[in-house]
């Protein structure tokens, strides 16, 4: 080997080693073939021009004997102008004998591409990383699959627990509707007892017949909220929207709670309200979430305290209707699942508070029908502020009384 | 072990046994979470849990377990996850055999945790070779052999597979012998 050679190859060695090299003269004329890339290209034949086998993607414009000195530090990247479509990618170096050497190998970015030149590993210098791109791109189609096969899974647990949910609250539903049948007739004949209207009863039954009135208004309170929960979860709540004015509908709420709030001698007052503002809404749904808010507030005010109601449109034009009690307030931490079914904050347990659960999320479901929403703040010690926001478009204007 | 493993396993036993027996082999392997993620990495020890479990299922020998895993996973689950590579890997079944060290190999550059095993090919003449298989993993050795019979699924030849010595001999890696010839059509 001449001095300040280092690489003399058996061609059968550099075959091995360079699967895809080329070996050009300075005119950029082939003079030999390694086997790989000689089975991909027939074209690619002692004698052709590398020009009309390749047609440069990089570096821009056309091959030249000229820009060759220029080439052995450009990176090349070549698409073969016939059939299969090849597209490989290496550098062109300087020999000692003054030919040039084409080192390039194909370009791998799908994994379909290798298959669909019939290339395996046993075709590749194992030198070559070629083979590790192909695990990395394998790879990914891999986790794509299992991404969707997961996502697929998802949505069909979803699909049925969704269905197995709106099965339950139908049959919660119809379940309600029977039981507040019968319940209509328990009540109304212990409200006739109660009366003695058919004659008076012993003394110790008139208790017991009182008892038994307590607790089927009870037991119908909760039924009807099951009844509406199951409504609304299964979709077939709807709404009956009309138009009225607001401060009315609050003041039939405050009349219908007077009982309660005189019975703890609380104060309610009605701190801002336009008389006159109309909504669009369902009338009893709104009612319901007023007596709602109010009777919570009655719940936990302290005796002799103060309830403020407050109607007003805030600066999005929302419209706020606010019930704040002066009550031990609520640890925040709480506020976070307070709306969920069946939970109760904490506090309420600790004053003894009796209900089903279900008010406040039927509140805020029965204003997410609306579009809306209620919001709550408290602060221990100081009370508690629940907030039933409309949006704008539930605010039909000014009216005036009929 | 990567979690594409395990859904190879159940694959195998819910096409074989329904989706009823596989959610009855995890309960009983104590498995809370049965959803596998292919490229997730799950402790070595699930898998003899799951086998064990599966074999007391399926009435069947953990050994039958793994040589139909090993059969499934070459015949359904890596051409389904893997196909490129494994067309990659050589278009005979000889070719396929010697070049699974070098894919094993290059996987494990890609993938620095994963423990791959090792293979080393002996030609003994024609269809017939012996298999050195090392893994860091004992007991695989049924899995190997199933790969082998799958593998000659892939390419029509019907595939004996015999472990002729192992680690119970004092060696270091198991042996197979293995012969292979075109199946009668």
């Amino acid at each position: 080997m001449p001095a300040g050679e280092i690489l003399s190859l058996d061609a059968a060695v550099a075959d091995r080693l360079f699967p895809f090299h080329v070996v050009l003269d300075r005119d950029l004329r082939v003079l030999r073939v390694a086997s790989v890339i000689k089975r991909l290209l027939p074209a690619l034949v002692p004698g052709q021009m590398l020009d009309r086998v390749f047609e440069p993607l990089r570096p821009v414009g056309p091959l030249t004997v000229e820009s060759v000195s220029q080439l052995a530090n450009t990176l090349l990247i070549l698409r073969s102008r016939q059939p299969p479509p090849l597209v490989v990618k290496g550098q062109i170096a300087p020999l000692a004998d003054g030919k040039l050497m084409l080192l390039v190998s194909p370009r791998v970015s799908d994994a379909d591409e290798m298959r669909r030149l019939n290339l395996t590993a046993a075709d590749f210098a194992l030198h070559d990383p070629t083979s590790e791109m192909l695990v990395v791109l394998q790879a990914m189609r891999a986790s794509l699959m299992d991404a969707e096969l997961l996502a697929k899974r998802l949505r069909q647990t979803r699909d049925e627990a969704l269905q197995a949910s709106r099965a339950k609250s139908q049959f919660l539903a119809n379940m309600s509707h029977e039981l507040r049948t019968p319940l209509n007739a328990i009540i109304g004949f212990t409200e006739m007892m109660s009366s003695q209207i058919h004659g008076p009863l012993p003394e110790r039954y008139v208790d017991y017949v009182n008892d038994v009135g307590v607790s089927g208004h009870h037991l119908l309170d909760l039924i009807n909220d099951l009844l509406d929960l199951a409504r609304i979860e299964a979709d077939s709540f709807e709404l009956k929207p009309s138009r009225f004015q607001i401060s009315e509908l609050i003041g039939e709420c405050l009349r219908a709670v007077t009982p309660q709030t005189q019975k703890k001698e609380l104060t309610v007052e009605l701190l801002e309200s336009d008389p006159a503002l109309t909504v669009e809404a369902d009338e009893r749904a709104m009612k319901q979430i007023m007596l709602n808010l109010l009777s919570n507030a009655i719940k936990f005010s302290r005796p002799s305290g103060r309830i403020d109601v407050a109607v007003k449109r805030d600066d999005s034009s929302y419209l706020r209707i606010s019930v704040a009690d002066h009550g031990e307030g609520i640890d925040p931490s709480t506020i976070a699942w307070i709306f969920e079914p069946f939970r109760q904050g904490d506090h309420q347990v600790s004053v003894g508070s009796e209900g089903t659960g279900l008010g406040l999320h039927i509140a805020k479901r029965l204003a997410g029908l609306h579009g809306g929403t209620i919001s709550m703040k408290s602060q221990i010690g100081a009370g508690t502020t629940v907030a039933l926001l409309l949006p704008p478009v539930r605010v039909v204007g000014v009216e005036k009384s009929p | 072990m990567q979690g594409v493993i395990y859904k190879s396993i159940e694959d195998l036993v819910v096409a074989g046994w329904g989706a009823e027996t596989w959610a009855e082999i995890l309960k009983k392997a104590g498995v809370d979470d049965p959803a596998f993620v292919g490229m997730s990495r799950y402790p070595d020890e699930l898998a003899g849990r799951i086998v064990g479990a599966a074999s007391t299922v399926l009435k069947l020998p953990p050994e039958d377990i793994m040589r139909a895993f090993g059969r499934h996973w070459t015949t359904n689950t890596a051409p389904t996850y893997y196909g490129d590579l494994m067309a990659f890997a050589g278009n005979s079944f000889l070719e396929v055999v010697k070049n699974l060290d070098q894919m094993h190999a290059r996987i494990s550059l890609i993938f620095p945790n994963y423990k791959p095993p090792s293979f080393r090919v002996e030609e003994l003449g024609p269809g017939k070779l012996r298999l050195h298989y090392s893994s860091q993993r004992a007991g695989l050795g049924p899995v190997v052999e199933g790969m082998m019979v799958g593998l000659g699924d892939r390419f029509g030849l019907d595939v004996q597979i015999k472990p002729e010595r192992g680690r119970t001999d004092g060696l270091d890696h198991d042996e197979f012998t293995v012969t292979y010839a075109q199946r009668a059509s």
